[in-house]
Parts: C-alpha cells; sequence; structure tokens
C-alpha cells in the first residue's frame, strides 16, 4: 500500500475515533453534579449549581482546604459568601479546572489558595492523563458504564445539586497530634516544582484577565506544614506581588493540637475549623472590599442554607 | 514507565517509531539503542552501569572466546592427526575455563544484587538456632529492572559462542541493542542472539502489515492486562494480605482468580512486548502457548513461559545430564532399573536442579523455591507412573479422559499459583490447610463475594472477557491466526473490530479511580 493512502487512511480512522470518543464521552458524563448522577467530588462541583454570581471568595487547594475553612460560619460572622472546591490530593491542574468552571457562572472577587498543594508531585503522565479527562470525560467517568441508563443518551446536562457545606468537610473526630519541632525555624526553603510553578501563572493569569485577587493561604497542619515550605512560600508571594496568610504563625487562632485535629495534626476537625474560619472571616473583611451580602434578597437561599447547616453541627 | 501505561503505548512507542522512520536505515539501530537505554533509565536511573558492564564483558567474552577458537583451527591444520585432539583439549580447557569464569561473573553479580538479603536473613536464622554468637550483616541492593532477564540473555550468548551456535559478535551495538531492546527489557521473552540480534540491528522499513499486527497485538495484550489482570487486583489483594478472615471457598476462589490474573497480566504484556517488536520488523518468540489447554505439568511448561523453560532445558538440563557424572550414572541406571527407570535417575537429578533454579530465579523468597520443588514434584510423578498410567485399560484418546487432564493440570497449576502469590510459604500452607480444612461454598453463595471490591457487574464483565479469549485460545490451538481471518474482511467489519476493542479497553478497564493497576508481576522478578 502507497505511503500516501496509508496516511489518508489513518487520519481518517483517527477522526472517527475522535468523534466516537466525543460521542461517549456525551454519554458518560454525569447529567447533574449530585452523587446519584454518578459526579466524583460532588462536595466540590456543588459550585456548579450555585446561584449565577453569588460566591465572592473561592478556595481551592487539596484536603487541608475544605478541612480548614466552613463557608458558613464566614457567612454567618461576616455575610461573605465562599465556596471551597478542595479536592483530596488536589493537583494544580485540577484547581486551574475548578476555577475555569467556576468562572462560567461565578465572578468571584477573592481565589484563595492553600498552599499544601504546591508541593506536591506532579508529572508528564498525570498532565496526560488530566488532560484527556478534560477533554474526554469518558476517561474520568468510564466506570458509570454499571449504572448507564437510556436516559444518558438524550437528557441534557443540568446541575441542581445543593451542597448546604459549600465544599467544607465536618468532621468531629478527635485524634490529637504530638507536637514536636513543628514550628522549629530553619533557613532551609522547599523546592517547588516547575510545573507546579507554571500552573500558579497560569492561575495568577487566570485571575488577572478576570480581574480576581489571588492570595496564598497556609492552614494549620503539623503534618504538612514546615518552616521550609513558609520561607518558599514568602518569596513566592514577594516575587509575584502576592498576599500571603500563614496560619501556622498566627498565635491567636490558639489552634489546640490535642482537640483540634481529626488525624494527628494531619488535617484539623471542627473545633479547628471554626478557629481557622473565624480568623479567614476577620481578615477577608478586613482586608478584600467585600460586601456583607446578609440582607440582599438575592442571596436568601444562603440564610436557608445556614439554618441547615446549625442542624448539621448540633448532630 | 511499564508497558501498559499510556505513556509507552502512546508517547514513547509513537515517538520511537517516528525517530526510527526518519532515520536512515543504516543509524536505525542506533535510535532503538538510544531508546532502549532511555527506557531502562527512566525505571532504573543509573543502575544502567550493571546493563553496560554486561554488555561490554559478554562482547569481550564473546571475541576472546573466538580468537582462542580461530587459534585453535590454525593450529589444528598444521599438526598432524595424532596431535589434534590434544589441540582441541587444551583449547576446550581454556574455553571452558574462561566461560565458567563469565557465567560465574554474571550469575554472581545476579545473586548479590537479588539474593544477598534472602540469603543474609537465613543463614542468621541458621546461626540463631544453633546458638552460635554470631550475626552476618544483612545486604539488601538496588536492582536494575530486567537483570535476571539479560543476565540470561548474555549467559546464552556466551554459552553460544563457546558450542560454535553462533560467531561471536564484533559490533558492540549490535550486541548493545540485543541485550537491551526496550520492549522485551523489563519482562522477556528470553530471547537467543541468533532469534533477534540481526534483525534488531538492520533497521527494516516500516512494512503497513507488521505495524498493523504490531498494534493489534498491543491492544490485545491491554485487553487483558487493563479489563481482567488489573480489575482482579482488588480482590486479590484483600484475600492473600488478610486470608485469616476467609473461609477456604473464598480463598480457593482467589487461587483460581490469582491464576487468572497472573496469566492475563503476563501474557498480556508479552503480547504488547511482541507487537512492539513486531511494529519495527522484529520476530520474537512466543512465550505463551495456550497453557491451560495442558494435558501434564510438563506439558504445561511447554506453554508457559516457553522462553525460560527452554532456557533451563539447553543451559542446564541438557548440560548437566551429558555431563561425565551423570552419564555414568545413567548407563549404570540402564544396567540395574532398565532402559527406562534407568536414565529417569540421572534425568530427576538434572530435573531437580532445574527446577531449584526456576523456583530461585522468580525471587528471593522460600515460597519460589517451594514453588519450584512443587512442579518438579509433580513432573516426577508424571514421570514415575507414565509406564503404569500405559498400562491401565484408558481410552486416552477420549475427550473426557482429555477434559479430565485438563482439568486436573490446572487445579494443580491453580494451587502451585497460590503459593507463589502468598506473602510467605506460612502463608502459602496456612491457606492452603484452610481449602483442605474449612471448604465452604457459603461466602460465594451468600453474596459475600460481592462485598470484596468487586460487584457483580465486574464479576459479568471477567467472565465474558475470559470467554472471549477462551474461544481465541481455541481457535488459535486449531490453527486459524485471528488477525489473519480479521484482515480478510472488508474495511467496515475490520474497522468496526478495532473500534470495539479500543472502546472495550477504555470503558470496561480497570483504571482511575477505585482500581489499583497490578505492578508488571514478571518485572519484579
Amino acid at each position: 500500500m502507497k505511503l500516501n493512502k496509508i496516511i489518508l487512511k489513518g487520519i481518517i480512522f483517527v477522526a472517527i475515533f475522535g468523534v466516537l470518543l466525543m460521542g461517549f464521552s456525551y454519554v458518560f458524563e454525569p447529567k447533574n453534579n449530585t452523587k446519584e448522577a454518578g459526579m466524583r467530588q460532588v462536595s466540590a462541583k456543588g459550585i456548579l449549581s450555585e446561584k449565577e454570581n453569588t460566591i465572592d471568595v473561592l478556595v481551592i487547594g487539596d484536603s487541608e482546604s475544605y478541612s480548614s475553612i466552613s463557608p458558613m460560619q464566614i457567612w454567618n460572622e461576616h455575610g461573605i459568601t465562599s465556596y471551597v472546591c478542595g479536592t483530596p490530593k488536589q493537583s494544580l491542574h485540577d484547581s486551574y479546572k475548578f476555577l475555569s468552571d467556576c468562572l462560567k457562572t461565578q465572578k468571584p472577587k477573592v481565589v484563595i489558595m492553600e498552599t499544601n498543594a504546591l508541593f506536591r508531585k506532579y508529572s508528564l503522565e498525570k498532565y496526560f492523563s488530566a488532560k484527556a479527562e478534560d477533554i474526554f470525560p469518558i476517561f474520568e467517568y468510564h466506570n458509570r458504564w454499571k449504572k448507564l441508563k437510556l436516559e444518558d443518551l438524550t437528557t441534557q446536562i443540568h446541575y441542581t445539586g445543593d451542597e448546604t457545606l459549600k465544599g467544607f468537610h465536618l468532621s468531629k473526630k478527635v485524634k490529637p497530634a504530638q507536637v514536636k519541632n513543628y514550628k522549629k525555624k530553619t533557613e532551609e526553603v522547599k523546592n517547588i516544582s516547575k510545573w507546579n510553578l507554571y500552573y500558579l501563572d497560569c492561575l495568577l493569569k487566570l485571575c488577572q484577565d478576570n480581574d480576581i485577587e489571588f492570595m496564598l493561604l497556609s492552614t494549620p497542619s503539623t503534618k504538612n506544614w514546615n518552616y521550609a515550605k513558609h520561607n518558599r512560600l514568602e518569596q513566592l508571594s514577594q516575587d509575584k506581588n502576592i498576599d500571603f496568610l500563614d496560619m501556622n504563625l498566627v498565635d491567636q487562632i490558639h489552634i489546640d493540637w490535642n482537640k483540634d485535629t481529626r488525624d494527628k495534626g494531619d488535617h484539623l476537625n471542627y473545633a479547628g475549623a471554626q478557629k481557622v474560619t473565624e480568623y479567614l472571616g476577620q481578615y477577608l473583611s478586613q482586608n478584600k472590599q467585600l460586601k456583607n451580602h446578609k440582607q440582599d434578597s438575592y442571596y436568601a437561599k444562603w440564610n436557608d442554607d445556614y439554618l441547615k447547616y446549625q442542624k448539621m453541627i448540633k448532630k | 514507565m511499564q508497558y501498559c501505561e499510556p505513556i509507552y503505548f502512546l508517547i514513547f512507542l509513537p515517538l520511537v517509531m517516528l525517530f526510527y522512520h526518519f532515520t536512515s536505515q543504516k543509524h536505525r539501530w542506533k535510535v532503538l539503542l538510544i531508546s532502549s537505554y532511555i527506557f531502562f533509565f527512566s525505571i532504573s536511573h543509573y543502575l544502567l552501569i550493571y546493563l553496560l558492564l554486561s554488555t561490554f564483558s559478554i562482547h569481550h567474552i564473546g571475541l576472546w572466546l573466538s580468537s582462542l577458537q580461530k587459534e585453535r583451527d590454525l593450529l589444528v591444520k598444521e599438526v598432524e592427526r595424532k596431535q589434534r585432539k590434544e589441540i582441541k583439549k587444551q583449547y576446550q580447557k581454556k574455553q571452558r575455563f574462561i566461560l565458567a569464569g563469565a557465567v560465574v561473573l554474571h550469575v554472581g553479580l545476579l545473586a548479590v544484587l537479588k539474593y544477598a538479603g534472602f540469603f543474609g536473613t537465613n543463614v542468621n536464622v541458621l546461626l540463631n538456632m544453633l546458638h552460635i554468637p554470631f550475626q552476618m550483616p544483612v545486604y539488601s541492593f538496588m536492582i536494575p529492572i530486567g537483570i535476571s532477564f539479560y543476565t540470561l540473555q548474555a549467559v546464552s550468548y556466551m554459552t553460544d559462542v563457546y558450542r560454535g551456535a553462533i560467531l561471536a559478535d564484533q559490533n558492540l551495538g549490535r550486541l548493545a541493542l540485543f541485550m537491551s531492546f526496550f520492549p522485551q527489557i523489563m519482562e522477556g521473552p528470553i530471547c537467543r542472539y541468533s532469534q533477534t540480534a540481526m534483525s534488531l540491528y538492520e533497521g527494516q522499513p516500516f512494512n503497513y502489515q507488521s505495524v498493523k499486527f504490531g498494534v493489534q497485538r498491543i491492544a490485545f495484550g491491554l485487553m487483558k492486562k487493563i479489563i481482567i489482570a488489573d480489575r482482579l487486583n482488588i480482590l486479590i489483594k484483600l484475600i492473600f494480605d488478610d486470608y485469616m478472615k476467609y473461609d477456604g471457598g473464598i480463598i480457593a476462589f482467589s487461587a483460581i482468580c490469582y491464576t487468572c490474573q497472573l496469566y492475563m497480566e503476563f501474557s498480556g504484556t508479552i503480547d504488547v512486548v511482541i507487537g512492539s517488536a513486531e511494529i519495527f520488523g522484529v520476530q520474537m518468540p512466543e512465550n505463551f502457548r495456550q497453557p491451560f489447554f495442558s494435558k501434564s505439568i510438563s506439558e504445561f511448561w511447554t506453554r508457559w513461559h516457553i522462553t525460560l523453560g527452554t532456557w533451563f532445558k539447553d543451559y542446564i538440563y541438557y548440560p548437566l545430564s551429558l555431563s561425565h557424572p551423570l552419564r555414568r550414572l545413567t548407563a549404570f541406571g540402564r544396567k540395574h532399573l532398565g532402559n527406562y527407570y534407568g536414565p529417569l535417575l540421572a534425568g530427576t537429578i538434572a530435573l531437580f536442579c532445574v527446577w531449584f533454579c526456576n523456583g530461585i530465579w522468580h525471587g528471593s523468597a522460600w515460597s519460589y523455591i517451594f514453588f519450584g520443588l512443587y512442579h518438579f514434584s509433580f513432573i516426577l510423578l508424571g514421570n514415575l507412573f507414565q509406564p503404569l498410567i500405559h498400562k491401565l485399560p484408558i481410552h486416552r484418546e477420549h475427550w473426557l479422559y482429555k477434559g479430565f487432564q485438563i482439568i486436573r493440570t490446572s487445579i494443580i497449576v491453580c494451587i502451585g499459583e497460590l503459593f507463589f502469590r502468598a506473602n510467605s510459604l506460612t502463608d502459602g500452607i496456612a491457606m492452603f490447610k484452610k481449602i483442605v480444612n474449612d471448604f465452604t461454598l457459603d461466602s460465594l453463595t451468600n453474596g459475600q463475594i460481592f462485598q470484596m471490591g468487586l460487584d457483580k457487574h465486574d464479576f459479568l464483565i471477567i467472565a465474558i472477557m475470559v470467554l472471549i479469549i477462551f474461544f481465541i485460545s481455541i481457535a488459535r490451538e486449531r490453527g486459524v491466526h485471528i488477525r489473519e481471518y480479521i484482515s480478510q474482511k472488508n474495511i467496515v467489519v475490520r474497522w468496526t473490530i478495532y473500534y470495539a476493542v479500543i472502546f472495550m479497553i477504555i470503558v470496561f478497564g480497570a483504571y482511575g479511580v477505585g482500581y489499583i493497576p497490578v505492578d508488571p508481576i514478571y518485572a519484579g522478578f
């Protein structure tokens, strides 16, 4: 067979494959952002069904973010709307995806990035698989074949999920942490990979283009935080001219590592999150120009959600 | 990077193909060699030095043996007939000495890297038992990927040069490529120099048919590995890591599942390997030939990991059987035990060595040694009772008898694999005891089995895939080549089959959240 013919056949084969992939992706993509519909990371993806232009502060990051910040508490104390799009072991690629998806319906004024994700390893392979999942959701949701229904062929995507906690992970478990050398000072500087610096630049650019203020936040964690990381983040905040708040070094928060952690200092529990959220709420209301929407009828659902939240935390 | 990961078959392999295609034929072997070293380096980093050392040394040894052979041939021509035998003997001795030294060096390095920890630990246990107040230091080393495979290739190359079966290669590059070719470095097949070295070096241009067949074989391998082997991993890990929780029925079921997983993982990877080589016009020896149609354990080992079996046969079994002491033993045996059991005596000693080596080759643990000797025992039993069985009034060609033999062999294999997979020999024995003493089908019938990481859908897809592979195996057994059969169909049918296979892998593959892909099992050996 002649080379031209082989190339032509190859192109046609790949083109049909691409069309089939798109078709399959449509069928396999969850049609709603609920667990029942097969959506992953439901609490973070709840942002997709938030009322248009209601979120002022978006939090991105890994498990540290959703364990430490409770948007409902900030709402109650300051009338500021926020949402935590944190997911376990979130890569910066995922953070970027969350922000860009959020921007389709929301206009946040501030994006807070929990910094632990910046030190996570990333690889070319992870990049390719994440890209493939972005373009063709079948790679992420292929396992839905077990629950696929005829409606998946015809139903349009419509997000109706209702996440009262707005991405916060409520846990009242207590597992005390051993606090030795947690805040020990050092001149060492922990490295951030080039991949993560690249994605940080992408996030900054996206925020700049959408007139959003970007800030870095390190939430308290005896296991994940250290002074070498703090040193690198200080450098980074100066280089990029962005705000950096390191709650590990804020004494007013008074984290009690015997009571405020659910897993020996790795993550905070509800008691710890309350303290961190209280400080963050004050910080946001004092340092960022954010409105109190409590009396605004457009945000009435937040008041309803807060009543539900109260019941949840009392359980 | 592993063969069944997208980074290999979607990025690395196509990139090598691209460079290969746009390089002149004369230099294509360099593309393959550089790619092979990049592949090796990406996994074992600076341990590449071991591979380089092995390559340089076998190149040198080959040339040394070759120069001695030439020297001997010249001398033989010049002297009278009477002296020829003496000269040949002298040179034979020299060559044998060099070969023995080289083999000891290569196998010794493998032994030190792989078995030093195992050896040290066991010696210390023994010293403790004997109340000797001395403890050996226990060393453990970083092991370069594929050392168990390329060492056997190195030994076969040097031995073949020594035997005069092949000429020593002057070309270091060709030999280096033979030793390191990236598709086979991790899991074999174990190739002989005469099988692949020349075709690797030739740098044949791409042939449409070869590329097509190669890609098809890769897809078939991925189907086995990603849909079946990776899916079964959750269940197998759960049961083998915590077998005390489960009854004998579940453990027996897990042994069947593991045998299935091992076959799908290893043969699937070998499909990817052979398919990759086929793309570059290199025909690699087959490593599997429908092993679960074997009617005896000896037949099983002529169908499973074929290249390892033939290696042991050619480089351990035959040399030992033909060695002076064992020939004398055979003669003695013939005299006293007759023509069947007489040679069996010496053969059994050689066979024992083969199976001991086979066991320990797989890893530095007692469970692997037990695995080797387990198979040795069944082969020996088969040999011992063969004359008796032949006297029984059984219609041996009847399908029922053949079916019985196949099922019996499969059960023996599954039990062997239980010991092979068990976390230790003690665990293996305890698991086997549970099968014997605590066998019940309750957990399999009351739905407990669906609470162990795999649901009904998972089992259904495994069953369908196993059936598909079973029918393909029957076709192969009957000499039908599926790829050629498909290639005779029109383009609509062909492409429909291709898309069906690709989408089966994408949709039913056990990858992403909730699955832990099985590590390449044989790469660990």
